[in-house]
């Protein structure tokens, strides 16, 4: 057997080993974030709670991804995860809009989507070194819940992104980052 | 007595990986632990259920398993085949490129399983939706110029998810390279059921 590592290899393990790991923490939803290196330990994250700065918002890029071959948006920027999957799957990227919500302590802010649907949006808690735990749903326009919650912890301009929701021939992503 | 096997033996065996050796070790395994049967019958759910998705979308492309096997076989076929200078040489390449292959479908199932075992965590789960109240008004929609790059992301702790609940879908996390020193790009994929039926 070869121990030449493989770039389609490394691309699928790519996928799956974080998924693992995400996983993981999915098994201990209550597990704080692990301290960044250097840190001082466990007793970091049993510190009194860290206040939100109150000009947080969360930014929301919405991008319709489809397969008419037109590429990706110029607007959109610099993005190489786009030629990656799940990305990938599709060859062209327009940006539809861009929006801010401020996030006034764990009041929801909310936004339309352009296929009428709701993504609300709920800062949970501010946590040290720069994280914040997120909550995030979106509600279909029929009402149903199409993504019922998501709750991540994310640090500043870390862009994170939910996607799926059929529109207009393609799907939309949305990406979600907190910003000042 | 025989080694218990690990749950990548567990996923090779449902694959049909494993030498014939290893293979009935893992069957007599099989037949007394009905944890390792549970998982192993896990991962042929997951095969159905991708096939389901992939059947839902397959009149749009959207499939998303399809499409990473297609990058994975772009990035195969990509490489040229080598002039082969001896019968021995061939055998060796042909050996390598198998064994390329075994590894490719091994990460894929593990990506698979990975997915699977998230949504089988929390699909059962019954977790309060983000409490709804009054809400913040968003800002105007911005005459947007150009998204600022993702280099400006803040640090490589990246974005970790806590908690999910996909309700009554199908759905997975992906971390995406960003190019960006260790970075990755959390995706929450869902698939929009509502839209196939």
């Amino acid at each position: 057997m070869s121990s030449r590592p493989h770039t389609s290899a490394l691309l699928a393990a790519s996928v799956a080993l974080p998924a693992l790991l995400a996983q993981v923490s999915l098994a201990e939803p209550a597990r704080p974030s692990p301290p960044p290196k250097g840190s001082a330990s466990a007793s970091a994250s049993s510190a009194a709670p860290v206040p939100a700065p109150s000009s947080l918002a969360a930014e929301i890029v919405v991008l319709h991804g489809s397969n008419t071959g037109e590429g990706i948006d110029p607007r959109i920027g610099d993005m190489p995860q786009l030629q990656k999957p799940p990305f990938s799957a599709y060859n062209t990227y327009k940006l539809l809009s861009q929006s801010r919500i401020p996030l006034a302590g764990s009041k929801p802010g909310e936004t339309k989507l352009p296929n009428d649907s709701v993504l609300q949006i709920a800062l949970k808690e501010a946590l040290p070194e720069g994280r914040f735990k997120v909550a995030t749903s979106v509600k279909s326009a029929k009402g149903s819940s199409f993504l019922p919650l998501l709750e991540v912890t994310t640090s500043l301009n870390e862009r994170f992104f939910v996607a799926g929701q059929s529109y207009d021939n393609g799907v939309l992503w949305v990406g979600i980052r907190l910003v000042k | 007595m025989t080694r218990p096997p690990t749950q990548l033996e567990l996923m090779q065996f449902a694959d049909g990986e494993l030498d014939e050796a290893r293979a009935r070790e893992i069957e007599r395994h099989l037949a007394a632990s009905a944890e390792a049967r549970a998982f192993v019958s896990s991962i042929g759910t997951l095969g159905d259920l991708i096939r389901d998705s992939a059947a839902h979308h397959a009149a749009d492309a959207l499939d998303v398993s399809d499409a990473v096997m297609s990058a994975i076989d772009s990035a195969l076929s990509a490489q040229p085949p080598a002039p082969i200078a001896q019968l021995d040489e061939a055998r060796r390449q042909r050996e390598a490129q198998s064994a390329r292959k075994g590894a490719t479908l091994l990460a894929l199932t593990l990506a698979a399983a990975a997915a699977l075992v998230i949504w089988l965590n929390v699909a059962g789960r019954d977790d309060a939706a983000v409490e709804h109240g009054p809400v913040a008004q968003p800002s105007a929609v911005a005459s947007v110029a150009q998204l600022p790059s993702d280099e400006a992301s803040g640090g490589d702790d990246g974005t970790a998810v806590d908690n999910v609940d996909f309700g009554e879908r199908l759905g997975a996390i992906f971390y995406v390279p960003t190019g960006v020193k260790s970075a990755m790009t959390t995706v929450v994929w869902i698939s929009d059921d509502e839209a196939s039926q």
